[in-house]
């Protein structure tokens, strides 16, 4: 005789325990023209108005540093600061050091400045078109990080002065990392964790993660390996969703400040640090400067991992490593 | 109403989060809680107007609850169509009547579906009820309020179950809202309701007579034309509110759990000057208690919107589109904060990609299309409902005073476009009761 199956208890959906959470609740933002993210386990719920308040830290910096916001503190910056120092508040201040240390350890790959150039290229209305010689020669007078003096004026603090009219401050490359860290920090201190921040899927951070780790799927091919995190944050830079294609040539949105070109040989660079802002940074410089400038900033930064994916090729190259993060093949 | 995939994945996913675990709703999309067969027997059913409506509710009967014993209709053809849905079902024919009158004298039903042009409705009823026939009748209840009244008081005195045919009451999803939304206060306090339908038609119908010399002048119609498009023509239509409106009007009452007091109105006939003689643009607003407002407006020139009705709280936003979509969205510390639930299986719970232009997405790995309403399904709960009332007492979705409600309002948006004035709508039913 077969003895029917015992009644499995019945369990909210959520509630059923187990290595991994059973349903993830996703808590969302819309600011820096992009959606942030704070997953959680279902039962962290209990810390929403944490979350919420975390997240508002995206609302917050975007408020302060986007550069189409002509009341930033950044729009200020760019306007007056040909001019005379303008003074910028402490946490402004250390990004922008941050900023210029990452520039110098990439031999110039990753640079704030490339304003003038994205406007050559008709970047930043987003239509994209091949700027005449004289005007890109023009633009790139303008970029680098050489013509951004950071200083310190008595009483008003750190202040932002440029050495010469048309450069502008753009933090593009780094500032959904940043606003990422910012509110995994936060989401530490407020115990709403394990939790994983993202941004538009392209800066991701682990405020604590579930015992196997978050799975994060990358984009590619099925050579393309997927990620577990479990601490750290990932960064990816690609072209395939913004570009232009002008005379049978295709343009990707990522300009090498070194030529004013549009960076070339790469299809996607992730790329997995300590932070998501170094994360997005160092993706954006490998994205332009390829395997060679990846080896020689891996051999310098320890914990960070590059997965560059060249233009043309389905195999993915994987530079250096992370601890907090493992590699898993897609197909099993 | 326009909602980006991002938000229709996140209104979709609260929807069903708030209704999750709402009694025997969990299976949105399902058939409605009405079990048969029922004691007693398949009840018989005779049907009253077999066009387009009274096809789509006799594709729709449950051999468990009903059993189609007659067909009447003024038009051959639509008999002979009908002929086809019952043989398509396997069903086996049934005999054919001209006038109702002899259907009722000679047939054997019980119960009787109503699908004719409106004006008919009250009279047709009526004497089916005074037959001792139950009376499952199409929206909207009358083409006046007196005919509303007759229907209603029939009823009463009868015993007899009338019932009014608005499917979105049979709808699951519609049940789901209301249980699992508004009635635990999750939209806070709704102070508006926006109900539309916009098409871009001209709801002008081609067909051919039944025959050349096809003369419908004995009931009322003095040519097929008058037959074929009498919802253009006042004598046997109300226009867009009784057609449309007088749906979504149900649901306003319904989740409000009131009637309008009053309701204001303009509209004409602006873009079809073809000879109709409704509107083929009305826009109202229905005053409710406690400050309430409910707004509908129906055009004939543009069909971005579609349909939908729409509750705007305090706490929340409840939309429900097309009969068959919910949405649910939070009121949040900033009106752009959004909460979703998933299932975490075994895949990825993120995608790494470089971002995108503009509307960047960011989404996480989706937990895929989720449930929705069935148009269809609730016709034929509707039908099954009707025949386990009368077998069973089951209580009606929308019986004649709901119905009435909604009718009642509708009419008076009438006389408000055409008075173009502020028409009280409880006086003026209290008149006739």
């Amino acid at each position: 005789m077969i003895s029917p199956p015992a009644p499995r208890p019945r369990r909210a959906f959520w509630r059923t325990p187990g290595r991994r959470p059973a349903a993830l609740a996703r808590l969302s933002v819309r600011a820096m023209a992009c959606r942030f993210e704070v997953a959680l386990p279902v039962e962290r719920l209990d810390r929403r108005v944490a979350v919420q308040a975390a997240l508002q830290e995206a609302t917050r910096l975007d408020e302060r540093w986007s550069v189409f916001r002509p009341d930033s503190l950044l729009a200020a910056v760019n306007r007056q600061a040909h001019e005379r120092p303008v003074p910028v508040d402490a946490e402004l201040a250390a990004l922008l050091a941050l900023c210029t240390r990452l520039h110098e350890d990439t031999g110039g790959a990753f640079d704030i400045t490339t304003t003038p150039l994205s406007r050559a290229w008709r970047l930043l209305e987003r239509a994209g078109e091949v700027p005449e010689p004289e005007a890109l020669s023009q633009a790139r007078a303008c970029v680098g990080m050489a013509h951004v003096e950071l200083g310190r004026s008595g009483d008003a603090g750190p202040t932002v002065r440029f050495r010469r009219p048309g450069v502008e401050l753009n933090l593009g490359a780094i500032g959904k990392g940043y606003a990422v860290d910012r509110i995994a920090v936060r989401l530490r201190a407020a115990g709403a964790t394990p939790a994983l921040v993202s941004a538009a899927g392209s800066s991701i951070a682990a405020a604590g993660a579930p015992p196997d780790g978050w799975l994060i799927a990358l984009r590619g091919g099925p050579e393309t390996p997927r990620l577990r995190l479990r601490a750290g944050a990932v960064g990816t830079t690609g072209t395939a969703e913004q570009g232009f294609t002008a005379g049978g040539v295709r343009y990707g949105h990522v300009l090498d400040p070194r030529t004013g070109e549009p960076a070339r040989g790469m299809t996607r660079v992730t790329v997995v640090a300590d932070t998501a802002a170094e994360a997005d940074a160092l993706s954006t410089a490998f994205f332009i400067g390829g395997p060679d400038l990846a080896a020689r900033v891996i051999a310098r930064h320890p914990h960070t991992l590059a997965i560059l994916q060249p233009d043309g090729s389905a195999v993915p190259r994987i530079m250096g490593d992370h601890p907090g993060v493992t590699l898993e093949a897609t197909c099993t | 109403m326009h909602l980006t995939p991002e938000q229709q994945t996140v209104g979709r996913r609260n929807f069903l989060k708030a209704v999750a675990g709402v009694p025997a709703l969990a299976g949105l999309g399902a058939a409605m809680a009405v079990r048969g067969p029922v004691r007693g027997g398949p009840v018989r059913l005779g049907f009253v107007g077999l066009g387009g409506e009274g096809r789509v509710l006799l594709e729709q009967v449950d051999p468990a609850f009903a059993r189609v014993t007659a067909l009447c209709d003024i038009n051959p053809a639509q008999l002979a169509r009908a002929d086809e849905v019952l043989a398509k079902h396997h069903a086996p024919p049934a005999p054919h009547f001209v006038e109702y009158a002899d259907m009722l004298r000679s047939a054997d039903v019980e119960a009787v579906v109503i699908a004719t042009p409106l004006w008919t409705h009250a009279d047709i009823t009526t004497a089916c009820l005074e037959a001792g026939k139950h009376v499952l009748c199409e929206k909207m209840m009358a083409w006046d309020v007196e005919g509303c009244a007759r229907m209603r008081d029939t009823a009463r005195r009868t015993g007899l179950v009338l019932e009014i045919g608005y499917q979105r009451r049979y709808n699951a999803m519609y049940h789901a809202a209301y249980e699992g939304v508004i009635r635990r206060g999750l939209l806070g306090d709704v102070y508006l309701s926006r109900i539309l339908w916009h098409r871009n038609g001209n709801w002008r119908r081609r067909g051919d007579p039944p025959s050349p010399d096809y003369d419908p002048s004995a009931w009322g119609y003095p040519d097929w034309e008058h037959l074929l498009n009498w919802r253009l023509y006042t004598r046997y239509s109300r226009g867009l509110l009784a057609e449309l409106a007088s749906h979504q009007v149900n649901i306003v009452n319904w989740f409000f759990d009131a009637e309008p007091d009053a309701v204001l109105g303009s509209g004409g006939i602006y873009r079809h000057r073809d000879g109709r003689e409704v509107d083929d643009h009305v826009y109202v607003t229905f005053e409710y208690p406690g400050g309430r407002t409910a707004v509908f407006s129906s055009i004939e020139s543009n069909a971005f919107d579609h349909y939908y009705e729409a509750f705007f709280g305090t706490k929340g936003t409840l939309v429900l589109r097309g009969e068959s979509e919910a949405y649910l969205f939070h009121e949040g510390s900033g009106a752009q904060e959004a909460l979703a639930i998933t299932p975490a299986g075994p895949g990825p719970v993120l995608e790494a990609s470089e971002s995108r232009a503009a509307d960047a997405a960011g989404a996480g790995a989706d937990g895929g299309q989720t449930g929705s309403g069935d148009r269809l399904a609730a016709y034929r709960a509707e039908i099954s409902g009707f025949c386990s009332a009368i077998r069973a007492g089951t209580p009606l979705r929308c019986g004649a005073d709901a119905a009435m409600g909604s009718a009642v309002a509708c009419l008076r948006a009438l006389e408000a476009i055409e008075r173009k004035a502020r028409v009280p709508i409880r006086a003026g039913q209290q008149e006739h009761t």
